[in-house]
């Protein structure tokens, strides 16, 4: 993957010089190493869109720091995606031999054609997994993207031999570390947004303007939504649900479903097919997608739009698309899945929710109290400033690296 | 809010060992690391610390320079980001509120230039609680997966279980039945109380020979324990009156049944009374 982006000087408006300067201060320890960032796709879901921003980051203080994606089939991907299910709770999965064969023939065939030959080689997420068995030097890290706090055990119990081969593994949350690590060096790191990344930059009003007139929906009106892949995990069909309740109450709110098709997500058409068929059963509901000529910035200019955004997630690795939301002001309903609750704060960034009727309940109150909506949305963008930004992001993982190659 | 002491990102490591290491309430579990303007910079836990003596952290410094001149190393090398961060006109509830959903044990407060103006932690939270009665049992809270040790274990075998468990303590077992129980803080003050221990380490004798002594010699030996039918008010009263973070839990015949500590009292009473009745009862005192 090419590496063309921002520096961290871009960021002294948003951070400060002094922050600028502490990173500057951390990355002289592990100056010109070489890290190496392997995941299972260049575009759409939250490791793509991380690595994204953070390679050029981390190439603008020092490191000589390179992404590299696996070369797989959609059969590969498909196994994959068993296996990322298995791994988020799903105990009906079971891994046949033939399974279990191609995701290691598929992992051993791209252990040739990568460069692996890292100071530091960060693997994400399980589809590399198994190229830690073809390590020829240098310091392992194992970065854990998933809530792994059920996991179906079979499925774990054939990756845990590969996680324990790591120098260290990265989880997002305490609680998603599983209990048969003892011994395994664990780091508990957020993820993190680029705050000036086409998907969160500030945007002129007239652009917001041009990009819902391109997709024929009214400014005028009240819009919701939800950004995220079209997956069971995200319930979009429970978004359509609320959606209607919703309008009973505030008929001219209009729904906007965003999200992309990922290449490691064989399952995203399939999901895509059933939300539009649901959609299709209720007026002014927009399913958006890539292919519909949505890309970063419409993201952004669409999100700016909401009134309220939704994150009706069942499970969650993280969930950045709500500090994303929050970040632009909109305040956001959502279930209590892996990371929101970090990000939502009960009635101070947004409202937590046990079910879809309490979603429409709340997405009500915040339509009809506007000065609410702006209270809130204005506590999230503040709360992401201090939590969930890139540099902080930056700084954990340069923390890593002193601690695995440091000087 | 409380204030806690803070470091500066410049100090040593060691200067981290000597504020955490002591037996009373200045001698907090974790500090905040501040840079020379008062600028928060990060994190740094008791168990870090432990865990760069037996070089679990800090490895690549540790294993190219020895940890006698680890301890002399910055304290900035060694600390996590500041990961739970507040500005100070929050709302006290909010802030309450993250800790009890999250099960986090503490946030930092800061004015809008990061400086820092506070921390709010559980102990702070659950002193505001004590006196009332919940009617809420403790084993409706606590931790029933509970690891522990023998008393004729070594510290080296001690520090080397809390470090991968990830926990803070451990409860001391013998013949079935709770005989104590160790801390990290417990390690450092024996690392530091003795001084020659400091010494040895900073002649890079190593841990193991420091750490050689047995649990059974260093572990508390008053039994600080509620009772798995004690409502969670009698744990509150225990954990803020004598200053520890955790009790075990043991039935009536002394078997170890489950650990309690005051982010589990927090979360589960948030959980089972719902936010808004435990809230009120805190935020009423929580700013003074």
């Amino acid at each position: 993957m090419s590496a063309e982006g921002r520096s961290i000087e871009d960021y002294e408006r948003v951070i400060g010089k002094d922050e600028v300067n502490s990173i500057l201060e951390l990355a002289e320890r592990v100056k010109g190493a070489k890290v190496i960032h392997v995941n299972a796709t260049s575009y759409g879901g939250g490791v793509a869109e991380i690595l994204k921003n953070l390679i050029p980051l981390a190439r603008s203080v020092g490191l000589d720091a390179r992404w590299q994606v696996l070369k797989a089939n959609p059969e590969f991907f498909g196994v994959t995606k068993k296996i990322h299910n298995a791994l988020q709770g799903d105990m009906t999965i079971a891994l046949s031999e033939d399974m279990m064969q191609l995701y290691l023939k598929v992992n051993e065939e791209n252990a040739s054609l990568l460069d692996l030959d890292g100071d530091v080689v960060c693997i994400h997420d399980p589809q590399p997994l198994p190229l830690i068995t073809y390590r020829r030097g240098g310091r392992w890290v194992w970065r854990c993207h998933i809530d792994t706090s059920e996991p179906n055990l079979s499925v774990w119990s054939f990756l845990r031999g590969f996680v324990l081969k790591y120098d260290a593994v990265v989880f997002s949350l305490e609680r998603f570390v599983p209990r048969d690590l003892a011994g395994v060096k664990v780091f508990i790191r957020y993820p993190s947004i680029d705050p000036l990344s086409d998907k969160n930059k500030p945007l002129r009003p007239s652009i917001i303007q041009e990009v819902l007139e391109r997709f024929d929906i009214d400014p005028d009106r009240p819009i919701i939504g939800q950004v995220a892949r079209f997956d069971p995990w995200k319930d979009p069909l429970g978004v359509i649900e609320v959606f209607r309740m919703v309008r009973e109450k505030e008929p001219k709110t209009q729904l906007l479903l965003i999200g992309s098709f990922a290449h490691d997500d064989p399952e995203g058409s399939e999901w895509y097919k059933k939300t539009v068929e649901k959609a299709s059963q209720s007026k002014d509901v927009h399913v958006l997608t890539n292919l519909d000529g949505v890309g970063d910035l419409e993201v952004n200019a669409l999100q700016r739009s909401f009134t309220v955004g939704l994150q009706l997630s069942i499970r969650e690795g993280f969930g950045l698309a709500v500090s994303e939301a929050l970040w632009k002001e909109v305040p956001v309903v959502a279930r209590r899945a892996g990371g929101i609750p970090l990000q939502v704060i009960d009635g101070v960034t947004g409202f937590l929710v046990n079910g879809l009727e309490e979603a429409a309940e709340k997405v009500v109150m915040l339509l009809r109290r506007p000065w609410l909506a702006r209270a809130l949305g204005r506590n999230g963008r503040e709360h992401v400033r201090y939590n969930f930004l890139i540099t902080r992001d930056l700084k954990d993982y340069l923390r890593m690296h002193i601690d695995l190659v440091g000087k | 809010m409380c204030l806690r002491p803070c470091i500066y990102w410049d100090d040593p490591l060691i200067t981290a060992l000597s504020i955490m290491a002591g037996k009373s309430r200045q001698s907090p579990y974790r500090v905040v690391v501040v840079n020379s303007n008062k600028k928060v910079k990060g994190v740094i836990t008791g168990r870090r610390v432990l865990e760069v003596i037996l070089g679990k952290r800090g490895t690549s410094l540790v294993e190219s320079k020895g940890i006698a001149k680890v301890l002399r190393e910055n304290v900035s090398l060694f600390i996590d980001e500041p990961h739970n961060v507040f500005v100070e006109h929050m709302p006290p509830q909010a802030v309450i509120q993250y800790m009890a959903e999250n099960k986090v044990g503490f946030v930092i407060v800061i004015d809008d230039n990061w400086v820092l103006q506070g921390m709010v932690d559980d102990s702070t939270v659950l002193s505001r609680l004590r006196g009332e009665v919940f009617g809420v049992p403790v084993k409706d809270v606590m931790t029933s997966r509970v690891y522990h040790i023998s008393p004729e274990s070594s510290l080296m075998e001690a520090a080397s279980l809390m470090t991968d468990l990830r926990v803070r303590r451990l409860p001391v077992v013998h013949k079935g039945e709770l005989a104590g129980i160790i801390t990290v803080t417990d390690l450092l003050n024996y690392l530091l109380i003795k001084e020659k221990h400091v010494e040895m380490l900073l002649h890079d004798v190593g841990v193991e020979e420091v750490f050689s002594e047995k649990v059974k010699d260093v572990m508390s030996k008053e039994v600080l324990a509620v009772s798995p039918h004690d409502d969670v008010s009698r744990a509150i009263e225990i954990m803020t009156d004598r200053d520890v973070s955790g009790l075990p839990v043991t039935s009536n015949n002394g078997e170890l049944v489950g650990l309690v500590s005051r982010i589990d009292v927090l979360a589960g009473l948030t959980n089972i009374k719902g936010a808004t009745t435990v809230l009120d009862l805190m935020v009423s005192q929580l700013v003074c």
